[in-house]
This record gives structure tokens, sequence and C-alpha cells, in this order.
């Protein structure tokens, strides 16, 4: 006996969804290698669906009807979809020819972008190095181990000296003072800036 | 199908021809399953209000939905029988025959069809195979019902099912 003959039986009975048990599982296992099979479930299936047109008997009530109808027009429905003419209509070319101008389309703003991100990473290169710049100019001038040497004419004696550089705009101020006096107690260099 | 797609987009009137066309052959099979008015009234209502909240559950791609309202029908009244939550999805069945239900003549002589395959058959065999389609039991509880094998009852349905087949292929 092959396995189709085997099984023959319990795939009506599958079909008609009476089949439990050990023997569904051993029938379904079976059929997920064979086609054969498969077919002809869905074969029965048809088969056990003309069973329906035996049945016989009076017309349903008139007030079955109504009934429908009230509760169809007062059951909301979620979500109205527009009818279509036919699913015939898609049209597979034209699917591909879409794809085809979006790849396009994808492809060229991924070369733009691709050109602005090495711009912007030429331009961080440069900014990375002029801060680098101004960090060691800021270090060298406020660095407490920095020797600060005024050059001046021979035999001058060294001069009290103070410098104050300003950036008004950014209100950024470094005073750098050489030689000064030492001044009493209660007493205090003072720098007024006045805008 | 463009009743289903009226269906789909909500045209109630597009429900309320479906419901002429099919809602006897519904009303039959519940009938015949319940036994009772009530009952089958109610499985008449579940049936078509299912397919008013769910519309896409029926394929029309791959079945026809006479057919197809037999079957969801059928299975329904048999879980109100056998008391027990329904165990199949409607999207799940699907399910494609050979005649042209929406049309009315036509399934006329389908139905003489079935009907005279059915009388034709050895009583025994036609038996088993109601009491499986009707009544939703197994081949076990037909055995344990007939007194009979339960590879005769197997057979039986198989073969009834096979002659019912040669009648639409002839």
């Amino acid at each position: 006996m092959s396995a189709h003959q085997q099984f023959a039986d319990d795939l009506a009975l599958l079909a008609l969804g009476t089949l439990q048990g050990d023997e569904r599982v051993a029938l379904e296992k079976h059929m997920e290698g064979c086609p054969a099979c498969r077919r002809e479930l869905e074969r029965l299936r048809g088969d056990t669906a003309l069973l329906a047109l035996s049945a016989s008997g009076p017309k349903p009530p008139q007030r079955s009807r109504e009934r429908l109808l009230k509760a169809i027009a007062q059951e909301p429905r979620a979500k109205k979809i527009p009818a279509r003419r036919s699913s015939s209509n898609f049209k597979p070319w034209l699917a591909a020819v879409a794809f085809l101008l979006l790849a396009g389309f994808f492809w060229r703003q991924s070369d733009r972008l691709a050109q602005r991100v090495a711009q912007l990473q030429d331009e961080s290169v440069q900014q990375q190095a002029q801060l680098e710049r101004a960090r060691e100019v800021v270090s060298t001038l406020t660095s407490t181990d920095a020797m600060r040497v005024t050059l001046v004419a021979a035999q001058t004696p060294p001069q009290p000296q103070g410098k104050a550089i300003y950036v008004r705009e950014r209100a950024s101020l470094i005073f750098l003072a050489s030689n000064l006096v030492s001044l009493p107690p209660q007493k205090a260099y003072e720098l007024w800036l006045i805008r | 199908m463009s009743l289903v797609w009226g269906i789909r987009s909500g045209d109630e009137g597009a429900m309320a021809t479906l419901y002429d066309r099919y809602s006897s052959l519904v009303y039959a099979v519940a009938l015949r399953v319940l036994g009772e008015t009530g009952a089958a009234e109610d499985v008449l209502q579940e049936v078509f209000m299912q397919l008013w909240r769910n519309p896409a559950a029926f394929d029309s791609g791959r079945g026809n939905l006479g057919a197809w309202l037999g079957v969801i029908t059928r299975n329904r009244a048999i879980d109100g029988l056998r008391k027990r939550r329904p165990e199949t999805d409607i999207a799940d069945v699907v399910v494609s025959v050979e005649p042209d239900m929406a049309d009315a003549a036509e399934r006329s002589r389908a139905m003489e069809k079935v009907r005279g395959a059915l009388v034709g058959m050895p009583e025994a065999q036609r038996s088993a195979l109601e009491m499986a389609y009707f009544e939703g039991l197994t081949h076990t509880e037909i055995a344990a019902k007939t007194g009979e094998p339960l590879g005769t009852i197997k057979t039986r349905i198989r073969a009834g099912l096979q002659a019912l087949r040669k009648v639409f292929e002839a």
C-alpha cells in the first residue's frame, strides 16, 4: 500500500473537518512533503462543499432579512474600501518602471549626500587644526611656568608695564602685567573697562 | 464579483442582494444541522454579519461565494451543535466548486445532482456521509453509533465523496 492509499480515507475525513488526534497529526505531516495529497485535499473540500446543496427546507422568515439589514445599518464600518474596477488593472511593467525611477532617484540622492559628507569632513579637519593652534597660544599665555621676557634698550631700568588685549564683540579680555610695584595692604590695582 | 466589491465599499444594497441570493442555502444548511428555527436564524445572521464586517475574508480569486458561505454556515452550525467555540477562521476557508452558485438556474441543477447522487448511494454510505457532514461526527463516533468497524466507516465516507464528484464530472 502506497503512502497515498494509506492516507486516502483520512484525507476525506480531514476535508470534512472530523479527523482528530494522532491520525490528523500524521496526515498533516505527510502532506507537508506530498503535493499530490494537498491537491486531493483541495478537491475533496470542493466535493464536501457540494453537500450543502443537499439541504432543503423552508425559506428563512422575512424577519431575518429585516434583522440583518437593521444590524448592518447600525454597524459602523471601520473603513469603507473604495470599490476597484478589477484587480486585473494591475500592470507589472508599470511597477517595474516606477521601481527603476525610484532606484535612480535614490542613487542620485545618495551620491549627493556622500559628496556633502566628504565636504563636511574636510571642514571639520580644518576647524580642528585652528582650534589646536588657538589652544596652544592661550596655553602659552596663561601657563604658570612660562618665562616672560621684555626686551628693552640696554641700561634701561625695568619699567612697570601692563598690556590689555580686549575684543569687544566677544567680551573677551586678556591682561598681561610685569614689573608692577607691590602695593600696600588694602590697596589694589584696578582696570576699568568703559563701554 | 461586483456584489463583494459593493460590500467591501459598505454598500448596504449589495448586502441585501447577496442575502436574497444565498439566504435560502445558508438557512437550509443551518436548519438541517441544528434542527431548530431560532438557532438556524441566529447562524444565518452571524454568517452574513461576518461577511459584512470582514468581506476581505472571502477571496474571490480562490473560490466561489455560494460554496464558501455553505462551508462557513456548516462549520458555525456544527460548532453551535457541539457547543464549542468556533474552530475555523473564516479567512482560512478556501473552497472551489464547479457549479456557478451565483446563477439560480445552475444552482438549482447542482442541487438536483447532489440529491440524486445521495439517493443513488447505498443507505449505509449515505448515512455515514450525512452524519459526518451534518452532525460533525468523527468516524469513531459514527462507528460507535452504528456498531460498524472504524475502517468501514472511513471507506464509506470517502467512497461517498467520490460518488458525488463523479456526478459532476460526468
